[in-house]
C-alpha cells in the first residue's frame, strides 16, 4: 500500500488531528497516522483541566490564544465538549504558596490574564467548602473544565470531513528523510511519502525525534487519577493547589474527578495502570483541603501515559537537523488546554516555517 | 522451604474445595470472600441468629449445604479466613482488600480467583422502579435472610433458576402472581431428552409440573413490554406467545437473564480474557485445568464458566492441584481424569439447560430509546446509540468514554451485556469485536472515609 501526502502527521492526540483539521483548510492533504484510536492516550484520560493560570511564563501567550479558540470549538468542531467556564481556584496551604501566587498574578497582569487573590476570609466566604488549613488563593475566572474524552474525537471528526485521511489502529515504525521528502512505514506495511512530517506522538515523541537524530530526554509518567460517584453539587470551580500536588474538580452529573501522584505504566505496551495507595494518598490530602470529599466513594482509578520533558514545558517547533519536520509533543501534564493553538502553529509551522507566536522557549535543542 | 502465600478468593464450593486441597497439602491459604458468610451463593449461610433449618433453607440440596458449612467451619479454625471482605484490586502480587473498615494489603505468590457469577439484567421501561429484584439477589434474600421481596411476586426472564425460585418462593409460602419467560416451548422441548438424564434435569422438571399444578400461571414465548406502577412495581405488561398484550397486578418483579462469570479481578490482575461464542460472555482464558495466561493466577468455579456448583467444587480441587503441580509439591489427583470425564458430562447438563433457557439476545439489542441501560449513571439506550452513530464506533469502552454507560458504580455489570447488544446490532458487528468493560480499581465502590489503607 502506498500514499502519497503533503504531511504526514504521527499521533492522534488532540495536537495531532486539530493540526490536520487547520492544515486541510489551508488546502494541504494530510494523513494522520495513530496507533490506537484517535484520542486514547493522554488527550482522552487527563483530568479535564482548562488552565491559564500557573503555567510557566512561556507557554502564557500560547494559553491565551488556545482560551480563545475553546470559545469557538461549536463552529470549529460541532460540540463544545462540555467546555465551561467556571474558572479555577489555585490554593495556598503556607504563606510560601500565597507569595508564589502573589508573583504569578503580577506576571499574570503583564500577559493581561485577570487574576484575583483572595486571602482566608474572602476565600472562606466565597468557597465555603474550603477547609481552614487553606490561608489563601488565586482565582481565575476564565479558566475552566471540559470533557478530555470528547475532544480529541471531536476535532478527528471536523479534519475527516474536512477532506482528512485518518488511519486508526495504524502505528509508525519508522521513517526516513531524504532529499526527495518523508518516507514513512506503517505496521500494516503501508509506504508513506509525504513532504512534510509532523511529530505530535506525545509520550512517544522522544522515539520519534530520535529516528532522526534529535535525542531529548523524556521522562514517561503516569498522572493517577480517582473519581467518585456523585455527590450533591457544591464545586463549581476547578481546584488546584500551589505546587500542584493534587487536584480535583466536580463535574455536572456530581462526581468528584481527583488526581494526584503517579502509576506506573509500560510505554512499549501502551499500557498503564493506576496505584490505589498513591489514589488513597490523595483523598487524604483532599479531604484535608475540602472536607466535604469525606462523604464521598471512590469507585474508580485510571491514569494515562505522559511524556515529560526535563524544563516541564514542552517541544514545539521546527527541527534543527530535517526541514521540513516538525515537533509538537512531550506536554508534562498540561497540554489539554493547549492543544486547540498547537494545532494551529502545526499548521502555521508547516505552511510558513514560522509561528507568529513565541515558540523559541519550545526549541527542540534548548536542552 | 518457604512458606507459599497462597490467597482464595470466594469461599463458595470452588474457592473452599481449593482450600481444602491445597491444606491437605501442607499449604495454609487464607481464604477471602465479600459476603458476611461462607458457601458462595448456593450454599450462602444465614446469619448465626437465625435458627431456619438447612431443609427449609436449601430443600434438596440440605445435605450438600451442611456438608460444605461442616467443612468451612473445620478449616476456619486453622486458616486465615476473612469473609466481609472485598478485593478491590489487583497491583501485580499485591491484593487490596476492603473489609468495611478500612483497606489492606496482602501480597501472594498464587492466587486463586474463586469469584462466582452475578445476574444478568434486561431494561425495560420501568425496571428501576422500587420492587425489581434480580433474580439471583432475590434467591439470597430469601435463602439467608428468609425475606421475600414482596407479596405478590412476578417472575421473569430467561433461566433455569426462575422457576426454581420461584418453587422456593411458593414452598417459603410466598405468593407468586406467576412466571414469564421469554424462552419457547420449542427450544425446552429440544432440551429435554438431555435433561432427563439428570438428577438435577429430572427435579427441575418436577418443580415445574408441581408449580403448574399449584395453579401458578406459567408462560412462555413472552415479551415483556414494561412495568408499570407510580412509586413502586404495581404491574407488568406483556405481549404473549401470540402477541396479545396482557396485565399481571404484582407488587415485585424478579428478573433473571442468567449469569455471567465475575471476572473482573482477573482482567485486573492481567489474565487474557476470551470470548466464548457458545454462551456469549467473556471467559478467562486457562488451560481446562485453572492455570490462566498468568503463571501465579489461576481460576475455578463459575467464575470460569457458569456451570453450577458441583463443576465448582471439581474445578477448585483441579485448581488447586494445578497450582501444587507448579510448585512441584508432589501430589497426586489419581482420579484426575475420572474427574475431568465428571465435568464433561455436567457440561452436557449445562447446554442442555443453555439450550433450554437461551438468552434473548433480540430484547436486549432492540430497546426503545427512551428506556435507561446505564442505571447509575442514567444513560438510556438512545444516547449509546447516539454516542456510536456519531463517532462511527462500536468498541464498547470507547462508547463508554463518549457517552458515559458503564462508568458508574457498577463498573458495567448491570448495564454492560445490554449495552454490548445494542451496539452489536447497531453496527452490525459482533460481541467478540464490540468487547467488554476493562476492569478498573476498586472494582467496587470504598467510601472515601475508610480510604486508608495498612498491610
Amino acid at each position: 500500500m502506498k500514499l502519497n501526502i503533503d504531511v504526514a502527521i504521527i499521533g492522534g492526540g488532540t495536537a495531532g488531528v486539530a493540526g490536520a483539521l487547520d492544515l486541510r483548510k489551508q488546502g494541504l492533504t494530510v494523513a494522520v497516522f495513530e496507533r490506537h484510536k484517535i484520542g486514547s492516550q493522554a488527550s482522552g484520560v487527563n483530568y479535564g483541566g482548562v488552565r491559564q493560570q500557573g503555567r510557566n511564563s512561556d507557554e502564557l501567550p500560547l494559553s491565551k490564544r488556545s482560551r480563545e479558540i475553546w470559545e469557538q470549538l461549536p463552529n470549529l468542531i460541532g460540540s463544545n465538549c462540555d467546555f465551561e467556564s467556571t474558572g479555577h481556584l489555585k490554593l495556598a496551604r503556607s504563606e510560601k504558596e500565597m507569595e508564589d501566587l502573589e508573583q504569578f498574578s503580577k506576571l499574570a497582569a503583564k500577559h493581561k490574564l485577570e487574576i484575583e487573590l483572595l486571602d482566608h476570609r474572602s476565600l472562606r466566604d466565597r468557597f465555603p467548602v474550603l477547609g481552614e488549613s487553606v490561608i489563601g488563593a488565586s482565582y481565575c475566572p476564565s479558566d475552566g473544565k471540559a470533557n478530555p474524552r470528547l475532544v480529541a474525537p471531536a476535532f478527528g471528526r471536523a479534519a475527516i470531513k474536512a477532506g482528512a485521511l485518518i488511519f486508526e489502529k495504524e502505528g509508525v515504525t519508522n521513517a526516513l528523510h531524504s532529499s526527495t521528502g518523508f518516507v514513512i512505514e506503517t505496521d500494516k506495511g503501508r509506504k508513506v511519502y509525504s513532504r512534510v512530517l509532523v511529530n505530535s506522538s506525545g509520550a512517544w515523541g522522544d522515539t520519534v525525534a530520535g529516528w532522526f537524530d534529535e535525542h531529548v530526554v523524556l521522562e514517561v509518567k503516569n498522572p493517577n487519577m480517582f473519581v467518585t460517584a456523585p455527590m450533591p453539587y457544591r464545586l463549581k470551580v476547578n481546584i488546584g493547589v500551589s505546587g500542584a500536588d493534587f487536584y480535583v474538580r466536580q463535574t455536572d452529573r456530581g462526581n468528584l474527578i481527583c488526581g494526584g501522584g503517579f502509576g506506573i505504566s509500560d510505554r512499549q505496551a501502551s499500557l498503564s495502570r493506576p496505584k490505589l495507595d498513591v489514589a488513597q494518598e490523595t483523598s487524604a490530602r483532599l479531604i484535608d483541603i475540602i472536607p466535604f470529599v469525606s462523604e464521598s466513594m471512590v469507585i474508580r482509578t485510571w491514569t494515562g501515559i505522559e511524556g515529560f520533558m526535563p524544563d516541564s514545558i514542552p517541544v514545539i517547533g521546527m527541527s534543527e537537523k530535517i526541514p521540513e519536520l516538525v515537533h509538537a509533543f512531550g506536554f508534562s501534564g498540561h497540554g489539554f488546554q493547549l492543544g486547540p493553538v498547537v494545532g494551529e502553529i502545526i499548521s502555521e509551522l508547516v505552511t510558513k516555517g514560522s509561528c507568529s507566536l513565541p515558540i523559541k522557549p519550545f526549541n527542540i535543542n534548548r536542552f | 522451604m518457604k512458606a507459599e502465600r497462597v490467597i482464595i478468593v470466594g469461599a463458595g464450593p470452588a474457592g473452599l474445595s481449593a482450600a481444602l486441597k491445597l491444606i491437605r497439602s501442607g499449604i495454609r491459604p487464607t481464604l477471602v470472600d465479600e459476603a458476611a458468610e461462607s458457601g458462595g451463593q448456593i450454599f450462602r449461610r444465614q446469619p448465626k441468629e437465625f435458627k431456619r433449618s438447612p431443609q427449609v433453607v436449601y430443600g434438596f440440596d440440605a445435605k450438600s449445604a451442611i456438608e460444605e458449612h461442616r467443612k468451612f467451619d473445620e478449616i476456619a479454625k486453622n486458616i486465615d479466613t476473612r469473609l466481609g471482605t472485598m478485593v478491590c484490586g489487583i497491583e501485580n502480587q499485591r491484593l487490596y482488600l476492603f473489609n468495611g473498615a478500612e483497606v489492606n494489603f496482602l501480597d501472594f505468590d498464587r492466587l486463586i480467583l474463586a469469584t462466582g457469577a452475578f445476574d444478568t439484567v434486561i431494561p425495560l421501561p420501568g425496571w428501576t422502579l422500587p420492587g425489581v429484584f434480580t433474580l439471583g439477589g432475590a434467591q439470597v434474600s430469601l435463602k439467608t435472610q428468609g425475606c421475600a421481596v414482596g407479596r405478590r411476586i412476578v417472575f421473569l426472564g430467561a433461566s433455569p433458576l426462575l422457576p426454581y425460585t420461584a418453587f422456593q418462593y411458593c414452598m417459603a409460602g410466598a405468593e407468586v402472581g406467576g412466571i414469564l419467560e421469554t424462552t419457547s416451548l420449542s427450544s425446552k422441548l429440544a432440551a429435554l431428552p438431555e435433561m432427563l438424564k439428570h438428577s438435577k434435569g429430572r427435579k427441575g422438571v418436577s418443580m415445574v409440573a408441581k408449580l403448574v399444578l399449584k395453579g401458578i400461571p406459567l408462560r412462555l414465548g413472552v415479551k415483556p413490554l414494561r412495568i408499570e406502577g407510580n412509586k413502586s412495581v404495581k404491574s407488568i405488561v406483556f405481549l404473549d406467545s401470540r402477541g396479545r398484550e396482557n396485565c399481571w397486578d404484582c407488587d415485585a418483579v424478579i428478573m433473571g437473564y442468567g449469569f455471567k462469570s465475575e471476572n473482573q479481578l482477573a482482567d485486573l490482575a492481567g489474565c487474557h480474557l476470551y470470548f466464548e461464542a457458545q454462551t456469549n460472555e467473556w471467559r478467562v482464558e486457562n488451560d481446562g485445568e485453572g492455570r490462566t495466561s498468568l503463571p501465579y493466577v489461576y481460576v475455578a468455579g463459575d467464575g470460569n464458566g457458569v456451570k453450577g456448583w458441583e463443576s465448582a467444587r471439581i474445578e477448585g480441587e483441579l485448581a488447586a492441584n494445578s497450582l501444587l503441580k507448579d510448585l512441584n509439591l508432589v501430589s497426586k489427583m489419581s482420579e484426575e481424569i475420572e474427574v475431568k470425564n465428571k465435568l464433561k458430562k455436567l457440561s452436557f447438563f449445562r447446554k442442555a439447560l443453555d439450550r433450554a433457557f437461551p438468552y434473548p439476545h433480540h430484547l436486549a439489542a432492540e430497546i426503545e430509546d427512551s428506556t435507561i441501560v446505564c442505571r447509575c449513571e442514567l444513560i438510556s439506550a438512545g444516547e449509546i446509540r447516539q454516542a456510536s452513530k456519531v463517532s462511527g464506533e462500536f468498541e464498547i469502552n470507547r462508547i463508554k468514554s463518549f457517552c458515559r454507560v458503564g462508568m458508574g458504580r457498577c463498573q458495567g455489570r448491570i448495564c454492560g451485556s445490554t449495552t454490548a447488544e445494542i451496539l452489536r446490532l447497531l453496527q452490525g458487528t459482533s460481541l467478540e469485536a464490540v468487547g467488554h468493560f476493562r476492569a478498573q480499581s476498586p472494582v467496587k465502590p470504598i467510601p472515601t472515609q475508610n480510604f486508608r489503607i495498612f498491610e
